[in-house]
């Protein structure tokens, strides 16, 4: 410290107070980020977020409040010329692939199930959706669908698609109240445009 | 507060770089990491980043101005094989180069670079581990990752710095940035027992009862059925992760307290690696818990492992003027 001059050893503790300043805020904005819903993250949503997206973007409500207690299975059909196909199975696909897998490829842990999560959070049931967004969201589950088909041998040529969202909730442990009814949910057909 | 207790202060941040053996895991874990996240799903590449994707790039350039991100967000969305390639190419070298420690301080920025332009060029095939992976890369751009364990270390062993102002600088970055990693793992494990304790699932310890079954995450239903069926584990691995998860961010002010705390930690991601199907999620929390590690314990390990090449004659820092550098974030005890 004392090889310092007294200028550089001012520039030194400037630097310092910075640094520390600089990390508090960070780490302030991080977690009022991450925290649960509460009176400041409401108050400034928009200059947390404008902060920290995309690149300190974090989620850590993992399988909490409360883990999922369904799954998914999603079905697909097609349309050509008016004649309609069987079911086939899109989510089957994924399971068998991960089934035994100690690193399971993120395509069969995430994709199709990420794209109808997002989907069915941010999008409409509407074709075309009513917003922007929602029309992408539409647009990108349609284009896995139409990829997982021809990888189960359904080539395009095609002129619609339909899915259909089965939800089959997970038994509760015993004594803790009866398991609820599968339900199914039948989107509107799809157009899919010649590739 | 006397002015000699200021520049005491100021000496104690920016003399000494601390920690840089977690440093250097961190680092290594990262890259490692890294490599994973870009290897693993090679032959699904071009489906998930590449100019044919399923997410294609007009779609990310279309998201990207209606969210009003970063350009850079889009950077690799291309319509141009030849870009794509060699822009996973490159986080791929990048990746290796900052695992080994060559020329750490201008890799480790080139390595961040790449490895975002991958990951935001499709956000939904990311998932958890992939935002620690990346809060990692970038927080360690900061620090001097590749001062020892690294090639770095055994090009530069012989030069010993001034104690100039840029190097005072260096190590006030290097040792803010660690805490600032320290604080990151501890709010990620904070605010993940929060929402745990708010939910009926974990509060009745049933809560793995049902993550254990769902398809994404079960890809040894066997094993999963047999943990399901004793209510009694179910409710003792639920209890404990929830416990570890809103006690760390205490226990790691404890010199001795926190080492149960990590242990009970790492099982558990042991457990969600194995049973759930995450590893790279599990080993990304893991290497974001040995901030927590001092280097008297890597070192001592070290030796363990390779009693020759441990010696802090080989491969210690650069500047070891003082004898054991103190872990991140004993912040409690004046260092």
């Amino acid at each position: 410290m004392q090889s310092l001059s007294r200028g550089r050893r001012y520039a030194l503790a400037c630097a310092a107070v910075g640094a520390a300043l600089a990390a508090v805020l960070h780490l302030t904005a991080v977690f009022f980020a991450v925290a649960p819903a509460n009176a400041v993250s409401d108050e400034y949503r928009t200059e947390i977020d404008g902060y920290i997206y995309p690149w300190f973007e974090q989620h850590w409500a993992l399988f909490s409040p409360n883990p999922f207690q369904e799954n998914y299975r999603i079905d697909a059909r097609t349309s050509s010329a008016g004649r309609v196909s069987g079911w086939s199975d899109l989510s089957a696909f994924d399971n068998e692939a991960m089934r035994h897998n100690p690193y399971p490829a993120r395509v069969n842990q995430n994709m199709l199930r990420r794209a109808w999560k997002i989907y069915r959070n941010r999008g409409d049931l509407n074709a075309p959706a009513r917003t922007e967004r929602a029309e992408l969201f539409r647009v990108y589950l349609r284009t896995i669908a139409v990829a997982r088909l021809a990888e189960l041998g359904r080539p395009a040529g095609y002129d619609a698609l339909q899915l259909r969202v089965t939800t089959l909730p997970i038994a509760p442990p015993a004594g803790r109240g009866p398991a609820r009814p599968a339900s199914a949910l039948l989107l509107p057909w799809w157009k899919v445009p010649v590739r | 507060m006397t002015t000699d207790r200021l520049t005491a202060a100021l000496d104690r941040a920016t003399n000494r770089p601390y920690s840089l053996y977690s440093a250097a895991v961190l680092r290594i874990g990262t890259g490692l990491l890294a490599l994973a996240y870009l290897l693993r799903d090679i032959t699904a590449a071009p489906r998930m980043w590449g100019p044919d994707a399923y997410w294609t790039p007009d779609m990310a350039h279309r998201l990207n101005e209606l969210n009003d991100w970063t350009p850079f967000y889009t950077v690799s969305a291309t319509d141009s094989a030849v870009a794509f390639w060699l822009i996973y190419g490159g986080a791929v070298a990048a990746s290796a180069a900052f695992t080994l420690g060559w020329r750490t301080r201008a890799t480790s920025v080139v390595f961040v670079v790449l490895l975002c332009a991958v990951q935001f060029r499709n956000t939904f095939v990311n998932d958890s581990g992939d935002h620690v992976v990346r809060l990692l890369a970038i927080y360690l751009a900061f620090t001097a990752c590749g001062r020892v364990w690294s090639l770095d270390a055994r090009r530069v062993a012989a030069r010993e710095p001034a104690d100039g102002l840029r190097t005072r600088l260096v190590t006030l970055l290097h040792n803010t940035a660690l805490l600032v990693v320290a604080g990151q793992v501890m709010i990620a494990y904070g605010c993940a027992g929060m929402f745990k304790v708010q939910g009926p699932a974990w509060q009745h310890g049933t809560a793995l009862h049902y993550a254990l079954q769902l398809n994404a995450f079960r890809p040894w239903p066997e094993l999963s059925g047999w943990v399901i069926s004793h209510p009694f584990l179910l409710l003792a691995l639920a209890y404990l992760t929830v416990f570890a998860q809103l006690g760390l961010p205490f226990a790691v002010f404890s010199r001795h307290l926190k080492y149960p705390f990590l242990a009970a930690l790492v099982a558990s991601h042991a457990g969600i690696a194995v049973l759930m199907g995450l590893p790279l999620f599990s080993a990304a929390m893991v290497i974001g818990d040995a901030v927590f590690v001092p280097d008297r314990v890597w070192r001592a390990l070290a030796r363990r492992l390779r009693p020759d090449t441990a010696k802090p004659a080989v491969s210690a820092p650069p500047r070891p003027r003082e004898p054991e550098p103190r872990s991140v974030p004993e912040a409690g005890r004046p260092r």
